[in-house]
């Protein structure tokens, strides 16, 4: 039986990967709810967005301006790639899956080829500890946690209190009506896709400091987001953030008992469990 | 809005005889036995893993072109195929009878209890689904070490497999790549005669419509897991003759690129046929041969490609050498996707 600071460290730690997860399924799940785009290529942006704050590190001494320069950089690079390169095979789930697995080959093999394939780690930008309950906490989670909470907020601010944002629930909504009430979709696809990507590689951002930095990095949180957004149900915006904070939590508390692998077993049972009884996730009506 | 819009099927293809088709398949069967008994080594091996692969790409072109039941997992099935195959050689004296039927049996099994969760599922769910089993089950492998043998994989002594009064070994190439061809034959008609038999007919009926399917009596779930499960079988068994072929295997079998390639063969070949697939398996082999020796990074190529056929020849080469014998994915009905499953 582990101490319970232990298992208390490994939930609180679950639950601010959870964030950052939320950060990329929330992304794909946008992507979905709009274009019916499975986005294999997710991932690797999120990848992309961890290589650029190195490379900003390496350059700058911090990663912070990253956090600035990849949501923008890929976001803009996002926007023409949907119009153009994916398009064509919106709404055919299975066709986008394969296009952007193609996208998902060409990233990491450009990142491989210019980038090498050893894994790098940066420094936390932040150096202290946080005593919480008698249990010390790198300072660095934290704030990528709580910078995970700020994104997630404004998120929520950009898609419920914009008109940008009603545009685009109405595009989820009812893609046709949006369309005969004057609303450019083009546009709106466009942007969600660039939106969507734009957080995975703030994601990508925050994470750097966590994990290592190489071109297959973005496979591991990619399996993560995938199982929660199908058990918070793809399109589903706040049913993909409750499930991300739950499972992350979740995987994080059952690592204290359990190998990761085994934990992470255990969490895709629970997801089968729940598509057996809810085949369109969790908080479908 | 190009998205909904649904092209009328082109006009069915002239059908060939039974007759021609018969001889066209000896001729081809012939050929093959031909190359692989006077040819050079190097293409008889290439061929050896057309053959056997070509069993993994017809099961998946009747589980995509015959059912329309795109999965992304299919790696699983394979990768344990061929650790069916190698494992209890490295542990037991086990003849190759024994462990082939085991991965027949075991690729059944498998699928059969994956395929109840995955095949309930809309398109979306059932492709993201499929491919998180595939991706947990490497993941898993990859830990368990002292069984798998992880990334490093395991090989065997492959025994001579017993057939009547003979003994044919897989250390002797000219009757390995006939036993291979022997095998790639066989399931190639047993797929042949499935999709031909009353159950192919009512995949049929369901991939064109599966709510007509579903109105006309037929039990839509029960007749996509048999699809399911025997596909899974054969998949398995191709993994396994992989293994045997290369007398190693490894948790890479069960990796994501083993579950995208099936789907790229039958996507170059040909959706909605059976020789299409092979036609694709060989061109892609072929390809990978080649250029994988030229460039490292050939998978750059291989994504240009994928999107490029995917957008401009969906139809596949069956569909430019027989125009209308293949289905084309793009012009697919969308699936209703995420009807009511939006917040508020």
């Amino acid at each position: 039986m582990p101490e319970t600071s232990t298992i208390f460290f490994l939930l609180v730690d679950g639950l601010i990967w959870g964030c950052i997860v939320a950060l990329i399924a929330l992304g794909l799940s946008l992507i979905f709810g709009i274009m019916n785009i499975i986005n294999m290529a997710h991932g690797d942006l999120f990848m992309l967005g961890a290589v650029i704050s190195v490379l900003v590190f390496d350059r700058l001494g911090s990663i912070w301006p990253a956090l600035l320069i990849a949501p923008l950089i890929l976001g803009i690079v996002a926007l023409p790639t949907e119009r153009y390169v994916l398009r064509p095979f919106e709404q055919k789930p299975l066709n986008t899956l394969i296009a952007t697995l193609g996208l998902s080959f060409i990233i990491q093999q450009l990142v491989l080829m210019t980038w090498g394939g050893r894994p790098r780690r940066v420094p936390a930008p932040v150096e202290f500890t946080v005593d919480l309950f008698g249990v010390v906490f790198p300072g660095y989670r934290l704030v990528a946690g709580g910078l995970g909470l700020v994104l997630l907020g404004l998120l929520w601010l950009v898609v419920y209190k914009t008109s940008f944002g009603v545009k685009l629930r109405a595009t989820i909504d009812q893609p046709e009506v949006a369309d005969a009430m004057g609303i450019d979709t083009s546009r709106i696809r466009m942007l969600t896709f660039g939106l969507g990507v734009a957080l995975a590689a703030a994601g990508g951002v925050l994470a750097a400091p966590i994990r290592n930095v190489f071109f297959l990095m973005g496979f591991d949180v990619m399996l993560m987001s995938f199982i929660v957004v199908i058990v918070g149900g793809l399109g589903n915006l706040l049913g993909t953030l409750v499930a991300a904070l739950v499972l992350s939590g979740t995987e994080g508390f059952l690592s204290a008992f359990l190998a990761p692998v085994s934990a992470r077993i255990v969490i895709l049972i629970l997801m089968a469990a729940v598509v057996v009884f809810r085949p369109r996730g969790l908080f479908s009506s | 809005m190009t998205a909904t819009e649904t092209r009328p099927q082109a006009a069915t293809p002239r059908t060939l005889s039974t007759g021609a088709r018969i001889g066209i398949g000896a001729a081809v069967v012939a050929a093959t036995a031909a190359l692989g008994m006077f040819g050079p080594p190097g293409i008889r091996s290439l061929t050896v893993l057309v053959m056997i692969l070509s069993i993994y790409a017809v099961s998946y072109g009747v589980l995509l072109g015959f059912v329309d039941l795109p999965s992304l997992g299919q790696s699983l099935f394979f990768g344990v195929g061929a650790y069916c195959a190698i494992l209890p050689l490295t542990r037991a004296d086990w003849s190759l009878w024994a462990v082939l039927g085991t991965s027949l049996v075991v690729g059944l099994a498998l699928a059969f209890v994956t395929g109840t969760v995955a095949v309930r599922l809309s398109e979306a769910y059932h492709v993201i689904v499929t491919a998180l089993f595939g991706a947990v089950a490497q993941l898993a492998a990859d830990n368990f070490t002292p069984i798998t043998g992880g990334e490093g994989g395991l090989s065997a002594r492959i025994p001579p497999l017993r057939l009547g009064p003979w003994e044919i070994s897989v250390y002797d190439a000219v009757p390995a790549f006939l036993l291979y061809l022997a095998f790639a034959v066989v399931a190639f008609l047993l797929m042949y005669g499935l999709v031909r038999s009353p159950i192919g007919t009512v995949w049929k009926a369901i991939r064109d419509n599966q709510d007509r399917a579903l109105s006309a009596g037929y039990n839509v779930y029960a007749y996509k897991l048999a699809a399911f499960a025997i596909v899974g079988m054969f998949t398995a068994f191709s993994g396994a003759l992989y293994a045997v072929n290369l007398r190693y295997t490894s948790t890479e079998f069960l990796g994501i690129a083993w579950s995208v390639l099936p789907f790229l063969w039958v996507l170059i070949g040909g959706t909605g046929t059976l020789t299409g697939p092979i036609i694709g398996v060989a061109i892609y082999t072929v390809f990978q041969f080649y250029v994988s020796q030229l460039w490292t990074h050939y998978l750059i190529i291989l994504g240009v490609v994928m999107i490029a056929v995917l957008r401009w020849a969906p139809q596949g080469i069956m569909g430019i050498v027989r125009p209308g014998s293949t289905r084309n994915l793009l012009a697919r009905r969308a699936a209703p996707a995420a009807e009511g499953d939006s917040d508020e």
